[in-house]
């Protein structure tokens, strides 16, 4: 079995990954050829808040993992997939180092004071733009790298060249064995991302020594997303106009020196009925919303995991787009593909179903149904209460889960595959759900503790997290046949 | 069962066990059908129905509850009392328990002196199979819960 190491670039990166955990955790699975994920995040931007959502969320997914899964290595459902962190360092956790930039301007990285005639005459031809920054013209050079490249891939471009040679990405490669594979996500309209994945790509295509396991970086299995523009900013130093054209520009360049190198490379994007962000160029301040299109670019990941070992694609021969059948603004599961929804229908539905019992019923029944009550481990309203670790990481991550569905279902397009408001049965979206005289004897909360009652018997020997997790992994599997959730 | 029931008889009185046993005046023996049988029989018929009924027919995760389990304890209880009542009054009504369990009668008159058996002690052996039944469903409760999806930990866990 195999790693699958994931780099998300940027900001838009990041909450690529943050949608990928969340998929994680419905237990989406990552197939025979992937049974770990290493996901590695580049970006400068230390402070900007979709960073530090994502890598709280990382972090309980490890540590729900961990407890689900400990000595179970055939274990399948919720939190199911191992992931690894690579920078364990407490403040830089899934973060490869960038050197030497912050507090650093542009024109200080590339130490502009000391050039001198025809080399300086080169900097001021390259760099000779200006970033506005509150009102103001700002020459690039003066730009404080902090708080990233704030959409200026030609700095990103240069800042971003240091793979080689660098701490963190030496660990990455020493972590590297034949059989595993990378996937990039990048956005190809921002700064980070732009700049980022052509470099990395480069980097990896051309490691040799004494980048370790140099070889197999040259030879392995690299999948790549380019998140094209899906959201427009509100007027700011950040110019959501030049969106379009430098995708362009980009996309003119994937053309010859990114695709051919790639063994599958997926393209998404949406120009239609897009959001309006707020325009914050980094920093605390940059919180985009969960997007769909975010949430789609995971699918990517999970397809390329999926891909047969022995057809996947040769270099610079698989190209894929992604699509929704009837596109309105309002994207629910039923308008998806076969191929998405095989991947995530169930799952997703499944998580959803554990969290509505979580949050509306975990308190009535815990310590009255014998789901709770039998056996020789009794869950208890001790094991829920906040105090309790692991409960309180799991509540931690799915209020994220919570607040990521809502982000999505407040978006542009809207993502809206459940109805809270509906019966248990009856909120996923555009799921019908017949009722008949059976369903009212035990219907909604009444059949999921039926079925976790069931569940129970089928317990074996495991911990009281294990126990907790399995529980309603058997009835939520239940609960999506009773809907007809077949796929 | 006759002899279960018995641990009751100061209740329901001598008289009326002597009935049950089966006791007959004309052949002053224990030749009539021995009704403790039969109505500890329905007894143990209805309490297995009650908890099978329970544990898994009605085997509902909104009806594990102790108080749902002693609803259906009281409905075996009842249904019980009412038969054992209902059977042995019917007996007393219908003069079919043998006269010398019933009254004592003056030897050379046979004027009724003392009524030993009274409509209060078919209640009373009402009572006595309630008790026992109510024994019964517990014991059968506590037998065949275990294999109940959702009522195993009724009336209250292992």
């Amino acid at each position: 079995m195999a790693k699958l190491f994931i780099f998300g670039i940027g900001g838009t990166g990041s909450r690529v990954l943050k949608s990928l955990s969340m998929l994680l955790a419905t237990g989406v699975d990552f197939g025979e050829y992937i049974d770990e994920i290493v996901p590695i995040i580049i970006d400068v931007d230390k402070s900007n808040e979709d960073l530090t959502r994502t890598i709280e969320i990382l972090k309980n997914y490890e540590a729900v993992h961990s407890a689900v899964a400990a000595n179970r290595a055939n274990y399948k459902g919720f939190f199911q997939t191992k992931q690894t962190n690579l920078y364990p360092l407490n403040g830089n956790e899934y973060r490869l180092t960038i050197e030497d930039v912050q507090g650093k301007t542009f024109g200080q990285y590339i130490d502009y004071q000391t050039l001198t005639g025809a080399q300086k005459d080169l900097a001021n031809l390259l760099f000779s733009g200006s970033q506005e920054d509150r009102g103001l013209h700002k020459p690039l050079l003066d730009m404080d790298m902090a708080i990233g490249f704030q959409g200026h891939p030609k700095l990103g471009c240069v800042v971003l060249n240091q793979f080689k040679g660098n701490r963190d990405f030496d660990t990455f490669a020493e972590n590297f064995a034949p059989g595993d594979r990378i996937f990039i996500i990048s956005s190809i309209h921002g700064g980070t991302g732009a700049a980022g994945f052509p470099l990395l790509l480069k980097n990896l295509r051309n490691a040799n020594v004494p980048t370790p396991n140099s070889a197999h970086l040259n030879n392995a299995l690299i999948g790549a997303t380019t998140v094209l523009p899906y959201f427009q900013l509100k007027e700011g130093d950040i110019k959501s106009a030049d969106f379009i054209s430098k995708t362009k520009a980009a996309l003119q360049y994937y053309l010859k020196n990114v695709n051919p190198s790639l063994n599958s490379m997926y393209y998404i994007g949406n120009s239609t009925n897009t959001h309006n962000y707020e325009n914050n160029k980094g920093g605390i301040n940059q919180k985009n919303e969960a997007h769909f299109i975010e949430f789609a670019a995971a699918m990517s990941v999970v397809d390329f995991a999926n891909q047969d070992i022995n057809s996947i694609a040769l270099q610079g021969k698989r190209f894929m787009e992604f699509g929704v059948n009837n596109f309105t603004n309002a994207i629910d599961l039923s308008v998806l593909g076969e191929v998405s929804k095989k991947m995530i229908h169930k799952p997703l539905a499944q998580y959803h179903f554990f969290k509505m019992y979580l949050d509306n019923q975990l308190r009535k029944s815990i310590n009255c149904q014998p789901w709770s009550n039998r056996g020789k481990i009794k869950i208890t309203k001790d094991f829920i209460n906040p105090k309790n670790g692991f409960y309180q990481i799991l509540d931690t991550f799915n209020q994220r889960f919570d607040e990521w569905t809502r982000e999505m279902a407040d978006n542009d397009p809207k993502f809206v595959p459940f109805n809270k408001g509906a019966g248990l049965l009856h909120s996923i979206s555009n799921i019908s759900h017949k009722n008949s005289t059976l369903n009212y004897w035990k219907s909604n909360f009444v059949l999921f503790d039926d079925y976790l009652n069931a569940a129970e018997r089928n317990i074996g020997d495991l911990s009281i997290e294990q126990k907790f997790i399995e529980l309603f992994n058997e009835a939520t599997s239940k609960l999506t046949k009773r809907i007809n959730l077949t796929i | 069962m006759g002899t279960i029931y018995c641990w009751f008889e100061s209740l329901f009185g001598q008289d009326l066990a002597e009935h049950l046993w089966g006791w007959d005046m004309g052949t002053q023996d224990y030749t009539k059908a021995n009704q403790f049988n039969t109505i500890g029989l329905y007894m143990l018929v209805v309490s297995i129905f009650m908890v099978v009924f329970f544990y898994y027919i009605l085997n509902h995760p909104r009806f594990n509850r102790w108080w749902s389990w002693s609803l259906i304890l009281g409905l075996n209880a009842g249904l019980n009392f009412l038969y054992a009542w209902l059977i042995t009054l019917s007996d007393l009504s219908n003069n079919f328990i043998s006269d010398d369990l019933v009254y004592i009668r003056d030897v050379n008159t046979n004027q009724i002196v003392t009524q030993k058996l009274s409509e209060s002690n078919c209640v009373y052996f009402g009572i006595a199979n309630t008790l026992i039944a109510c024994l019964f469903f517990i014991i059968f409760s506590f037998t065949v819960r275990w294999w109940s999806k959702n009522c195993s930990t009724c009336p209250y866990p292992n």
